[in-house]
């Protein structure tokens, strides 16, 4: 079985993110939001699901698809984009696991924009300015 | 505008063509907000829906605060352009409204975050520039843009439609109106820019004449 290279390799490209916002203040702000804004559509995605609401889950991968294209998430909109498809061709709610893997991937790049706005730590220096 | 049916109490009860005189808006698009109940009211044995007073005046107090405009640049408040951008994601809101800010346009920005905010929005303001998403929850951006252009006196001059669907997809459901520009997610600036830029320079062109 081929590894999910999603669980090797990050999921997303915080330069896609800082060239899409063009300055370091929109920068840190979408990724603030796009850290608090996950939840709530892993949660509609959830519901939708459950409830085996085509046209919501539909809603649902649309919604998360502008996100995953802010922070360069370039192998989850692949997956994402295969379920779109898959419930156009068919009609009908796509299988469990293929949305269980999209939910566990929205949360690894949550984690990872949770450490875009984590200052990068800087060279210790002394009182009088020194290295110590 | 004279109430309709003042004998169930003495609140102020309207018809829908009322309140759509009162709102901007069409008779069917006022049906669509009772029938969600975005606007609270009822039905008579006829099937005619009748809101209260203080239902009309609530939703219309929500759409105030839900609706926030933002200025950028001091200018002539003639010969600015307003912007309104219909969009219900957060993060695309938050990228729009700090792309846009930084390009210091002499353009009053607004947000709806929903289709009927919009179509309310245009008819109390009338914008010179309307963005809009098309994928959205309740009333979509096919709908809004199919109400606004059907109007008699319709007047907006730049539309444009940014969206996730693709040409394709987009054509698949029936094509945009003629005249209105596509962009597609994610939008790449330099086009957003030089576009506003244009319909700018057009609105201050003829306040020059």
């Amino acid at each position: 079985m081929t590894p999910d290279p999603a669980l090797y390799e990050p999921l997303t490209n915080p330069a896609t993110l800082r060239t899409m916002a063009g300055d370091d203040a929109l920068f840190k702000e979408l990724a603030d939001i796009i850290v608090r804004s996950i939840p709530h559509y892993v949660q509609s995605l959830e519901q939708a699901v459950s409830g085996k609401d085509t046209a919501a889950i539909r809603a649902a991968l649309h919604k998360i698809k502008g996100t995953l294209q802010m922070v360069g998430a370039d192998h989850t909109l692949q997956l994402l984009d295969a379920i779109g498809r898959d419930i156009r061709a068919t009609g009908r709610v796509p299988q469990t696991g293929r949305t269980d893997t999209l939910m566990a991937q929205l949360h690894a790049i949550r984690a990872e924009v949770t450490t875009y706005t984590v200052p990068r730590p800087e060279t210790i220096k002394s009182r009088n300015g020194r290295q110590p | 505008m004279k109430p309709s049916d003042a004998s169930r109490s003495t609140e102020a009860i309207y018809t829908t063509q009322q309140v759509a005189e009162r709102l901007g808006i069409s008779v069917s698009t006022v049906q669509q907000l009772v029938e969600s109940g975005v606007i609270s009211g009822w039905k008579t044995q006829g099937g005619h829906r009748r809101i209260p007073e203080s239902a009309l005046e609530h939703y219309l107090s929500r759409h105030h605060t839900s609706v926030g405009t933002r200025s950028f640049v001091e200018s002539d408040p003639a010969t600015r352009s307003s912007l309104l951008v219909l969009e219900d994601d957060l993060v695309q809101q938050t990228l729009y409204r700090g792309r846009i800010s930084n390009w210091q346009l002499p353009l009053d920005l607004t947000f709806c975050t929903n289709g009927y905010d919009a179509l309310i929005e245009v008819a109390l303001k009338q914008p010179d520039i309307l963005l809009l998403d098309i994928m959205m929850d309740g009333i979509d951006g096919y709908e809004v843009l199919k109400a606004l252009t059907s109007r008699p006196n319709f007047r907006l001059s730049h539309i444009a439609v940014l969206t996730n669907l693709s040409e394709t997809e987009v054509d698949a459901r029936g094509g945009l109106p003629a005249g209105v520009l596509y962009m597609s997610k994610p939008i790449n600036f330099d086009e957003l820019r030089g576009y506003l830029r244009g319909c700018c320079a057009a609105k201050t062109r003829l306040y020059a004449k």
